[in-house]
């Protein structure tokens, strides 16, 4: 089966200060039409940079250092930029973290939309114009006429993001990339916005990479799941295997540090020590040895490769995990396919 | 140890609450025009009660703009409260002026979310846990050191962190330096205005454990503010819902959050992402819409125009708060 | 929209008074006085007396200043000391030179300020960004006076190509064609001071809008560069940039006193010097007061063209 989206040995550089850093350092995601993939990670583990490096949106001093990207088999990184702008917005769409800062202030709701709308397909002003207030009316804005003519600054936080949305919507993408579209908003709002996530994909049919550092957001939306820490891919499984049997120590630890309302009366977190690396200074051997309990020397001196470990296409990126589980299982995973 | 025991207690033995607050209000007026007339008021706090125990932590919820963080500021007496009581272990502190407050200052002390825009960045971390003490009288610049070394200890922070600046730390570190810094003056009232939503998942983790071992082993009484529900019930004993700058159900943790009575508290619990992807497909009702503006609270009940419940008596007649340990301001309460 | 209007108009009468009273006092404390500026030093007291008399500076400071404030209540601007002409007459004739000056060297600052501070910031770290910021350091280091006096000795004297001073032509001259040629010298060395100052701002401001994130929704969208530059950034680059050029006006007229001295342009600035060398209160007071309403009108035309620009900032009463 064709891949809608293949991300290959993907790198991001950034110039900085103090030279160059590379937070995404060589991952690999593969995407089937119509599935949902979440890509987990904390501030520094670079799932930003990796979703905008998708459109190549990485903005000033920032590069994708390796690696390709493939849509529908077509290589973006090697597009030139008016070949590229016919894929942003058309194919691939993106939703953003801050809504309150990814619509021009100084342009109405209704002239962002219309813009976006007219980008890729032939319509007169007039007829992009009723297509904006649907769009409006689908993702759930009471008044779409009126909102049209407002500016974004009269809206709340949760409005901003379905104006967002429907700009991304509008040219009926086969990809949407969501960058953190929840972490701004109250958790009544992000349960609405997942709501109006899921209808989306339900009627179009259309393939999501969401970004979030919430596993609660990943169990509510992810078919697959990919766990990033400090530039890598640490486990990739998919949602219900990822959350009954996490295998790696991050993503253990992750799920350990998460209070939950249900939980028993005096039970503790386990909190993982320490804090995330910065690019400018990765750990050798396992990114993860210095914060993980169960590090011994292999881990300290050499990387683990990530690799199937489980039926269903589990991956891990950990020597114990390797260890403890029999090659028989990871040989089954790789015959099994997925990735 | 046992926080059980704790709240049995109370309900035998009536004890005078460390911080009682009445009918509490703090109005922002809305200025227009050049001359600054009043042409109307955010009532980010509108009426608000409540008691908290020594030793106990209260925990406060609600969507932003409903008003908790400006009810934490307000009790602190660092916001201008319009009406309404503040009583600090009986003493009444919310007609006081700020140079009566100031001795009461070492008191109460906050949390803030954002550990590093409340640490002064030009002092070392020895100074921002002297200085408070020796400035209220409580130690003289001796006795004050080995105060420092406790205060370190007990956040968990290296000795060679003493002549450093504050952003030379990580995130989490600097929260345990506003923590130790809040500890330097032994209040008896901690105010915690969302003290770990601006960190990295792994490292709330380590917040809310130390914060939890402080107030077991130094007794704490805390405000615990925050819109996140699994932090708030991991250190709370009691638990406050706040809507529209009003409390709308009130009551012991495990009661609101196993059998919410108010629908908003209800379609609160419900909107938090379950960290389980089989419940996904759960039957759940949601809020509709997004809050309104506490410049212009609808009449009645201030829920009714999201609430799936609502009748013509709550759009009409606002519910007081009513009920024992476990109070609701609803005309109809569930279950 | 109206009752703010009206408002800003209302409250700018008592300022515009605080300024007329401040500016008297400061006249009134400075040495000297009309009448000894005038006269021959060899003049007879009794005639300087009489003269004194005549002009009213023999009543009490506040009385004088009554009387002026009368006679403005009157639409009486008074007459100048030196020339006994009606002051409203003089600044008449006077002010127009000064505003197409100004207004001429605005513009042209504008002209070569927005497109090249733009141009730098989009082509940041480039050769053409380095000579720019180099150029608008020059631009700003030189001082006017020394431009003024360097442009008429290479382009009056050397080429000959232009008039070294005046606003028109004494034989024969006077079109339109005539006075812009005038106006191009001392026009430049104003805006040059201008443009200098004002490529760094419009570069800064436009290098801040460029981070935003709106920007990268443009691009996401599948925005061409030109619209998401022209069309996304550009409007919201201007917003700081409007300010800064409307508080250049004030400057404008403060920095033409030199300019008009230079170029010999018939303007108010001339004026103005001719009048604070001869005490001529009224004058000073009248210029003083035009010059007053001049910056608050450019503070409300600013605000209001930032209202109208930014859909942030509205003015309700």
């Amino acid at each position: 089966m064709a891949y809608l989206l293949e991300v290959e040995e993907l790198s991001v550089s950034f110039r900085t200060e103090g030279g160059e850093i590379t937070p995404v350092d060589g991952i690999r995601i593969a995407l089937n039409p119509g599935e949902t993939m979440c890509i987990v990670g904390e501030s520094g583990s670079g799932k930003s940079a990796a979703a905008l490096a998708i459109l190549r949106l990485l903005g000033e001093g920032g590069r994708i250092s390796g690696g390709s990207v493939r849509l529908n088999g077509e290589d973006l990184v090697s597009k030139t930029g008016a070949e590229l702008r016919s894929f942003r917005g058309k194919e691939v769409a993106m939703i953003f973290q801050e809504p309150m800062t990814a619509l021009n202030p100084v342009l109405s709701v209704g002239s962002q939309l219309i813009e976006a709308i007219r980008l890729h397909s032939k319509r007169s002003r007039k007829e992009a114009r009723r297509v904006a207030a649907e769009l409006l009316r689908s993702v759930g804005i009471p008044r779409p006429e009126a909102v049209l003519g407002e500016y974004p600054h009269s809206l709340s936080g949760g409005m901003r993001q379905r104006v967002v949305i429907a700009m991304a919507l509008a040219s009926e993408p086969k990809l949407l990339i969501a960058d953190e579209p929840t972490t701004a908003l109250d958790v009544t709002i992000q349960a609405q916005i997942l709501e109006l996530m899921k209808r989306f994909r339900e009627r179009s049919g259309a393939a999501i990479v969401l970004i979030t550092h919430d596993l609660g957001v990943v169990a509510e939306m992810a078919d697959r799941v990919a766990v990033l820490y400090a530039g890598r891919i640490v486990e990739e499984a998919d949602v219900f295997s990822l959350f009954e049997n996490p295998l790696h120590p991050y993503t253990q630890g992750l799920m350990r540090s998460v209070p939950s309302p249900d939980a028993v009366r005096g039970q503790r977190l386990v909190p993982i020590p320490g804090s995330v690396p910065s690019p400018a200074a990765m750990p050798a051997g396992c990114r993860f040895h210095d914060r993980c309990p169960q590090a011994d020397r292999r881990c300290r001196e050499e990387e683990p490769p990530l690799e199937p470990v489980r039926a269903g296409g589990h991956k891990a990126r950990c020597w114990a995990v390797r260890e403890r589980l029999p090659a028989t299982d990871a040989t089954v995973a790789s015959v099994g396919g997925g990735l | 140890m046992n926080p059980n025991i704790q709240a049995t207690n109370r309900t035998e033995l009536p004890e005078a609450p460390l911080l009682r607050v009445e009918n509490l209000k703090t109005y922002y007026p809305l200025r227009r025009g050049t001359f600054g007339r009043a042409a109307g008021f955010v009532r980010a706090v509108d009426g608000v009660s409540l008691d908290v125990y020594r030793g106990e932590t209260m925990g406060i919820v609600g969507e932003s703009g409903c008003g908790k963080s400006t009810l934490g500021r307000t009790i602190l007496r660092l916001e201008p409260s319009r009406e309404g009581r503040i009583y600090l272990g009986g003493e009444e502190i919310a007609s006081y002026s700020q140079r009566r407050m100031r001795p009461l200052r070492p008191r109460m002390q906050m949390i803030f979310q954002d550990p590093f825009a409340s640490l002064n960045p030009r002092k070392t971390v020895r100074d921002l846990l002297a200085e408070p003490p020796i400035a209220h009288g409580l130690a003289d610049r001796r006795s004050v050191q080995s105060r420092v070394g406790r205060l370190l200890e007990w956040v968990g922070l290296p000795k060679t962190a003493l002549d450093r600046y504050p952003h030379e730390f990580s995130g989490g570190q600097r929260q345990r330096i506003g923590i130790a810094r809040a500890l330097s003056l032994e209040p008896e009232l901690i105010v915690c205005d969302e003290p770990v939503s601006a960190l990295d998942v792994s490292v709330q983790a380590q917040i809310l454990n130390l914060l939890k071992d402080l107030q077991e082993e130094l007794k704490l009484t805390c405000l615990f503010i925050a819109h996140g529900l699994g932090a708030v019930s991991y250190l709370s004993s009691r638990v406050a819902v706040m809507y529209l700058g009003k409390i709308v159900e009130i009551g012991p943790k495990e009661d609101l959050i196993g059998r919410p009575l108010h629908p908003y508290t209800r379609l609160l619990w419900n909107s938090n992402p379950v960290s389980d992807p089989r419940l996904r497909e759960r039957d759940r009702t949601l809020p509709a819409g997004d809050p309104p503006s506490p410049a212009n609270p609808p009449p009645g009940c201030r829920f009714h125009p999201r609430c799936p419940y609502a009748s013509r008596k709550c759009r009409e007649e606002e519910p007081p708060l009513a009920g024992g340990r476990h109070a609701v301001a609803c005309h109809y309460p569930l279950d | 929209m109206f009752p703010y209007l009206l408002r800003r108009l209302l409250i700018a009468i008592p300022v515009l008074l605080g300024i007329t009273v401040i500016n008297f006092v400061i006249m009134k404390l400075a040495p000297g006085n009309p009448v000894e500026m005038l006269i021959d030093p060899n003049t007879p007291p009794e005639l300087i007396e009489a003269k004194k008399q005549m002009l009213g500076l023999h009543s009490p400071a506040y009385v004088q200043y009554f009387k002026w404030l009368q006679g403005l209540a009157h639409g009486q601007l008074g007459y100048s000391f030196s020339s006994y002409a009606p002051v409203s007459h003089l600044i008449g004739e006077r002010i127009g030179p000064t505003l197409l000056l100004a207004f001429a060297a605005l513009f042209a600052g504008l002209l070569v300020a927005l497109p090249v501070g733009i141009f730098s910031a989009t082509r940041r770290n480039t050769r053409f960004d380095y000579l720019m910021t180099g150029l608008s350091f020059v631009g700003t280091s030189i001082p006017p006076f020394f431009l003024g006096l360097g442009l008429i000795y290479v382009f009056a004297l050397k080429l000959g190509w232009l008039p070294p001073g005046g606003m028109r032509d004494l034989n024969g001259g006077g079109g339109l064609g005539d006075t812009l040629l005038h106006l191009l010298l001392p026009a430049t060395v104003l805006a040059v001071a201008i443009v200098g100052k004002k490529i760094r701002y419009v570069r800064a401001s436009m290098l801040d809008v460029l981070k935003q994130d709106y920007l990268r929704t443009a691009r996401a969208k599948g925005a061409r560069e030109f619209a998401v530059i022209y069309r996304h950034a550009l409007r919201n680059a201007l917003l700081p940039i409007l300010t800064v050029f409307g508080s250049e006006i004030p400057l404008l007229l403060g920095g033409s006193i030199l300019i008009e001295q230079i170029f010999q342009w018939p303007g108010i600035g001339q004026l103005a010097m001719q009048s604070i060398l001869s005490r001529d209160y009224p004058t000073l007071m009248a210029l003083n007061l035009v010059a007053a309403a001049v910056v608050l009108a450019t503070n409300l035309l600013v605000d209001l063209l930032y209202s109208a620009a930014d859909p942030r900032v509205r003015y309700d009463a």
